[in-house]
């Protein structure tokens, strides 16, 4: 590339150039060696030390408010962060807990809540994890059928959670869960519990993914008594209580960066295999190199209006329908690029690094299935964008 | 994605919007191609009124001294309306007399939109010599232009209208396309790597141009997609209401939301300077591929009436196969991009 694509069209501000400048310096100190481009999951015990770093050095929680110990920053920071770590390899603190229960907890959670919750959030010490999909309920989410009936000062929560990304290394759950079956319509029927995993009755069990790590379990919850205290909102009022969420994430999971490394070890295998000398690999390099900079533009012009008053609801379903399919397309080029090996195990040695390439088109599938799937954000368009009926 | 546009600029583009819509539309294109005619008078003496010819001109120079996103703003809106007339020829021209060393002596007369200059080159060659003489092709406002800017040799010249060697020919919007072979003296306007300079840049103002024009006219047909799906039943409910249909109208929307980001910041790029060749020359390919894949659907979401010449979607589809034709198509700039990232190995 005749441009250092990974810096096209950033706009950052003088301020956000000091910032940048600051945490690369920091990052290059600091990073966790042992752990800087780790193919295999990183689990959430081993990110403690590096998490806490982030924590001490007042960096972990950019986009919380200064008073509960973030940064009160926007969103450009938390790129910025977030690019800066990636860039020399490093893994990022796990979401569950600083990206989507804590920003809730402050918003709609008990002065006592938030003391009791937050300061592990952000020190890393608690490993959360989220409890929404069941095996009935998942793109349906409304149709959850998890359990909690009050008894006294406890809910007892009695059902099946899966697909729950670290359930089997959380400390906490955040957890929807039923609380009126006769609720019409469903989702007004829903509670938000912080349930401790530690807690008797929970039966956790490691799922073992396509890419063959145990990223995910389901859990078991037979009789769990959860505090009254621990319900976060009111009662009933769980469906509004997780719609809270942020949203910024998007642009941390839906960063063009999976694509562009995919793309230029792509470019960098293809040349040994052979694989550079087949115009159908080359023209189809080409138009994902296209895809990759019109999304790059995408995500800048994004980045710079989320939070805005101007900014439109589309942003959060574009990102996640077309960075998934530009980053699940890198993935498959990649596999094209190694020719013979496209099925291998093993990794590849590059100049750039280790590759396992099956493993990272493995990986890729969760990006248009995790947090809504790409055919949920179409819906989402159709609907709330293109003002299109209701499917019949 | 304009969500970022100064005061200024929005105003531009609602005054751009209304004028565009005031004189334009596919059923005037269609009016203008069965007389025979490739430009729309009345519309072209209104954007000559409204002053935009000049806008990148330097102030000292008789322009507006604007930049890009300006440029961006207007050819939305008359790609988006189908207003014919050489509105991005004379911006690009205009650009080009208005950049040259010496103060050009038709650069007047240009912004004043009495002398319509087409463009008869491109940077991938289209021109060439052949028995001493000049053989090119104008894609585009053949008959209408009273001079051609074409290369020669190591010069950037004005051809006038000359009065032998032109073969016309009708491209399906109406729009008038010619090769000129001719032995008639040109005016040279710059040399050497002056006119290789700007000759380059030309081409890349006119591929950026066209993208952008792809643009607003599939935002065009995207909306006559969706009142169509919306109006139309069928099996007692309305065509929108199937789900198969909403997920590609969503898909063209995204592809949409993609390209409106990416032109705006390659002309952000250019004001600044930083725009580089291939950036043009991939918004380019990547405006012609949607255009064709918006259309497709759009064409087909309107079932046989779509097929007929008195509908608009049409009219879009063949001003859409004429903007991606012109100026370099998806595949020629998808090469040439290919060609601008190669590494060299």
């Amino acid at each position: 590339m005749p441009w250092d694509i990974a810096s096209l069209f950033v706009d950052d501000t003088p301020e956000d150039r000091a910032f940048r400048a600051e945490v690369r310096d920091w990052v290059a100190a600091n990073a966790p060696r042992e752990l800087c481009h780790r193919r295999e999951r990183i689990q959430p015990h081993e990110l403690k030390p590096w998490h806490r770093k982030l924590f001490e050095r007042g960096w972990i929680a950019p986009h919380w408010p200064k008073a509960y110990g973030g940064m009160g920053a926007g969103l450009m920071q938390q790129i910025i962060l977030f690019e800066e770590i990636v860039r020399v390899g490093a893994p990022t603190p796990y979401p569950h807990g600083l990206n989507f229960i804590g920003p809730i907890i402050i918003a709609a959670g008990t002065e006592e809540q938030k003391a009791r919750f937050l300061p592990g959030i952000l020190s890393g010490e608690a490993t959360w994890c989220q409890g929404y999909s069941e095996a009935a309920a998942g793109s349906d989410l409304a149709s959850l059928q998890t359990r909690a009936t009050l008894d006294g000062d406890h809910f007892v929560v009695n059902g099946h959670k899966m697909w729950t990304t670290n359930g089997h290394y959380a400390d906490w759950m955040f957890a929807l869960v039923r609380t009126d079956p006769e609720a019409k319509p469903r989702h007004a029927g829903i509670t938000m519990l912080l349930i401790d995993m530690h807690a008797p009755g929970i039966t956790v069990r490691p799922i073992q993914t396509l890419k063959g790590d145990a990223e995910f379990a389901e859990e078991f919850f037979d009789d769990v008594r959860v505090p009254k205290a621990n319900m976060l909102g009111g009662i009933n009022q769980g469906w509004r209580i997780a719609g809270m969420v942020l949203g910024g994430e998007r642009f941390t999971t839906g960063h063009p960066r999976y694509a562009l490394v995919y793309l230029e070890q792509a470019r960098e295998l293809a040349k040994r295999t052979g694989a550079w000398d087949d115009a159908g690999f080359r023209d189809r390099l080409t138009a994902l190199e296209i895809d990759l900079l019109a999304f790059l533009a995408y995500y800048r012009h994004a980045a710079k209006l989320h939070g805005t008053k101007d900014a439109p609801l589309s942003i959060a379903p574009v990102i996640k329908i077309a960075g998934g399919a530009l980053a699940q397309k890198s993935a498959d080029l990649l596999v094209q690029a190694a020719g013979v090996d496209g099925a291998s195990a093993e990794d590849i040695l590059l100049a750039s690094g280790a590759v396992n390439v099956a493993a990272e088109l493995f990986e890729m599938r969760r990006l248009s299935v995790g947090s809504g799937t790409t055919e949920i954000n179409r819906n989402i368009i159709a609907k709330r964008v293109l003002g299109l009926p209701d499917p019949a | 994605m304009d969500e970022l546009l100064s005061d200024e600029q929005r105003q531009l583009r609602e005054s751009a919007g209304k004028l565009c819509a005031d004189h334009g539309g596919a059923r005037r294109a269609r009016a203008l191609r069965d007389s025979g005619q490739d430009i729309d008078r009345s519309a072209w003496r209104a954007i000559v009124e409204a002053g935009w010819l000049g806008m990148l001109v330097p102030e000292a120079r008789g322009g507006l001294g604007l930049g890009a996103v300006e440029f961006y703003i207007v050819l939305e809106q008359a790609g988006r309306h189908v207003v014919m007339t050489p509105l991005l020829e004379t911006l690009s021209i205009g650009w080009l007399l208005g950049a040259l060393r010496r103060p050009s002596e038709v650069l007047a007369e240009v912004l004043g939109g009495d002398r319509i200059i087409a463009p008869a080159l491109d940077a991938d060659g289209w021109y060439f010599r052949r028995g001493g003489s000049l053989v090119t092709r104008v894609p585009v406002f053949a008959s209408i232009a009273s001079d051609f800017l074409v290369e020669a040799e190591d010069a950037l010249c004005l051809l006038a209208q000359p009065r032998h060697g032109l073969t016309f020919s009708v491209n399906v919007d109406g729009s008038r396309a010619a090769r000129i072979a001719s032995n008639d003296a040109a005016t040279v306007v710059a040399r050497g790597e002056e006119a290789s300079t700007l000759a380059a840049k030309l081409g890349d103002l006119l591929s950026l141009g066209s993208a952008i024009e792809l643009l607003g006219l599939c935002e065009n047909a995207l909306a006559l997609a969706l009142d169509h799906v919306k109006t139309r039943k069928q099996f007692g409910r309305s065509l929108g209401a199937f789900q198969a249909l909403q997920h590609r109208l969503a898909d063209n929307f995204v592809e949409l939301e993609l390209n409106r980001a990416l032109l705006h910041r390659v002309c952000a790029a250019w004001d600044q300077g930083s725009a580089l060749p291939a950036m043009i020359a991939g918004a380019k390919a990547r405006a012609a591929r949607v255009a064709s894949e918006v259309l497709r659907n759009a064409l087909q979401l309107h079932g046989a009436i779509g097929y007929t010449d008195e509908h608009d979607i049409g009219t879009l589809w063949k001003h859409a196969l004429a903007l991606s034709a012109r100026y370099g198509n998806e595949l020629t700039q998808a090469a040439r991009f290919a060609r601008l990232t190669a590494d060299e190995a």
